[in-house]
């Protein structure tokens, strides 16, 4: 089955940025959580599968569509929350349903109303009077029920409420349902990420670090407490601290713990946001092709 | 036809949330044909190079005149100049032409209407229903209005976007500086050269050879809108919106 997206060698420059090289592929029925340091290129990635920023090298394909070619049929196939919401502000939401509405083939009106509903949104009002939150759940009003196969939000939930991001999660896990939906979520937000996502897609300061299962990445690290001394380097060895020693391959680890009789009291697995911080640190030598759970992309 | 149709479908939202705006524009356009129908008889006698320095003011620049600061051509980011409408329109399953038609679209209800009415108040208040039959005149009309396409539309073509130094608000500055003393250089030569200016050059065309006239202008009006059109649908394929 062709995938929903389909990236390939992707490269841009943007004055002394780089993005690139990146290759992905989404398919069917999953949530991708873009994952990346303060101007990793998570926001330009995005634009550029959304064809507003043109790509230097590399092609980037919907439902096997050329987005930067002639044919703008995919258009209607990827529903974009951009983090900065720019034009909306002298329209009501009255007025952006209608003029956003009839855009989109697959458009659900009840959803629309429900989602009104839930986060209490002033449909009379002015985008550009409403607060930064109630704008943002607007936004995501207007885009959920577009019902296209990809949906794409940046930072939805950076302005909003405890309750409300809840709601949200609730709301995107119930939209997944039918099974031949895809999302990209580039968040900060470890909730987000925690519950929602199927797979992250790293990036650092524009180079990809990698493209993992979000379970398979989680069991591949683990962090033993070392009860006797033990040499560096270590197979496996990500970080130690005060005899807390933290591997990306605990098979491996192990194999070489007891083989050196070197004991440990306690092991334990590491929570994900332990896990990207890793994958973010500068120093961290481990690579996304070196680990066991990276994803073919 | 079906793209400017959907295109209005989808601005008349701007429309509707522009309309003080443009009432505003207009008649910042009747007070300068007001300028124009009293200074006609003067200027036919003895021309002046500022009435012909605001008629092409008028139909060149005039959706310049203010409106409504969300939906003007502005600086998103440094040198990025483009309409905030553009941006949204860009991210939703809009062709692209159907983006620059909606644009050209804005730029005719800014422009259209009015200058139709005070073309039509210039010939019945002015003495130019001396000088031209009625044929003739709407040849005039033709050669200005035309004018208006092919210079004007330069509006709308920002509007989709740009980048640049010339972009800039010093870049901006030195441009329409530049522009208004060439302009300004170019009329005076023509009044050392032809002793007349250019409003009155366009009445002896459209009194000589009316539909001679008429044809070119037309022709102009139409390369100007292909030339700008395509000028939009390249920078929408290639410029960054970010």
């Amino acid at each position: 089955m062709n995938p929903i997206l389909y990236i390939r060698d992707l490269e841009k420059t943007i004055d002394d940025f780089h993005l690139g090289p990146l290759d992905l592929s989404i398919e069917q029925g999953t949530i991708t959580a873009l994952v990346g340091n303060n101007g990793s290129g998570k926001s330009t990635l995005l634009k550029l599968i959304m064809n507003l920023v043109k790509p230097d090298k590399g092609n980037i394909k919907v439902h096997n569509t050329l987005v930067h070619g002639d044919n703008e049929s995919w258009k209607e196939l990827v529903a974009y929350q951009p983090q900065k919401i720019i034009g909306w502000d002298p329209f009501t939401g009255y007025t952006l349903k209608n003029l956003i509405a009839p855009l989109y083939p697959n458009w659900d009106d009840k959803q629309f109303q429900k989602i009104v509903e839930i986060f209490d949104i002033p449909l009379h009002k002015k985008f550009g009077k409403l607060s930064q939150g109630v704008q943002q759940k607007l936004n995501l009003a207007l885009t959920i029920p577009r019902n296209a196969s990809l949906l794409i939000l940046d930072e939805p939930t950076s302005y909003m409420d405890i309750p409300s991001k809840k709601l949200l999660i609730d709301l995107l896990v119930d939209w997944m349902e039918p099974g031949n939906r895809s999302i990209i979520i580039s968040s900060h937000q470890i909730d987000d990420i925690r519950k929602l996502s199927d797979y992250l897609y790293v990036l650092h300061n524009g180079k990809k670090i990698g493209h993992f299962e979000k379970e398979e990445l989680v069991e591949n690290y683990a962090r033993y407490w070392l009860s006797s001394k033990a040499p560096n380097n270590i197979p496996g060895e990500v970080s130690r601290e005060d005899g807390v020693l933290i591997s990306s391959n605990p098979e491996e680890t192990e194999a070489y713990l007891v083989e050196h009789n070197i004991r440990w009291t306690n092991r334990s697995s590491l929570e994900i946001e332990d896990v990207i911080t890793l994958l973010l640190s500068k120093n961290n030598t481990i690579g996304g092709s070196q680990h066991g759970s990276h994803v073919n992309s | 036809m079906k793209n400017w149709l959907i295109a209005y479908q989808l601005n008349k939202w701007e429309i509707k949330e522009s309309m003080v705006s443009i009432l505003f524009t207009y008649l910042a356009t009747i007070v300068f044909f007001a300028f124009f129908i009293k200074e006609m008889p003067s200027y036919l006698d003895n021309g002046t190079i500022l009435f012909d320095l605001l008629f092409l003011l008028v139909f060149g620049a005039s959706p310049l005149f203010p409106k409504p600061k969300r939906f003007e051509t502005q600086h998103l980011q440094g040198n990025f100049l483009v309409s905030p409408i553009v941006l949204l329109q860009k991210q939703l399953p809009i062709q692209h032409d159907v983006i620059t038609k909606g644009r050209i679209l804005i730029h005719s209800v800014y422009t259209l209407p009015i200058l139709l009415i005070c073309l039509s108040g210039l010939y019945v208040m002015t003495p130019l229903q001396d000088i031209l039959t009625i044929g003739s005149y709407i040849s005039f009309a033709t050669m200005w209005l035309s004018f208006s396409f092919y210079m004007g539309y330069i509006i709308p073509r920002l509007s989709i976007g740009a980048r640049g130094f010339w972009t800039t608000n010093s870049g901006f500055s030195i441009v329409i500086t530049v522009i208004v003393a060439l302009v300004f250089l170019g009329l005076s030569f023509e009044y050392v050269l032809f002793e007349n200016g250019i409003v009155y050059w366009t009445i002896m065309f459209a009194k000589e050879s009316p539909l001679f006239s008429a044809t070119v202008s037309i022709m102009l009006a139409f390369i100007g809108y292909r030339y700008w059109k395509y000028k939009m649908l390249k920078t929408l394929r290639t410029i960054m919106y970010s």
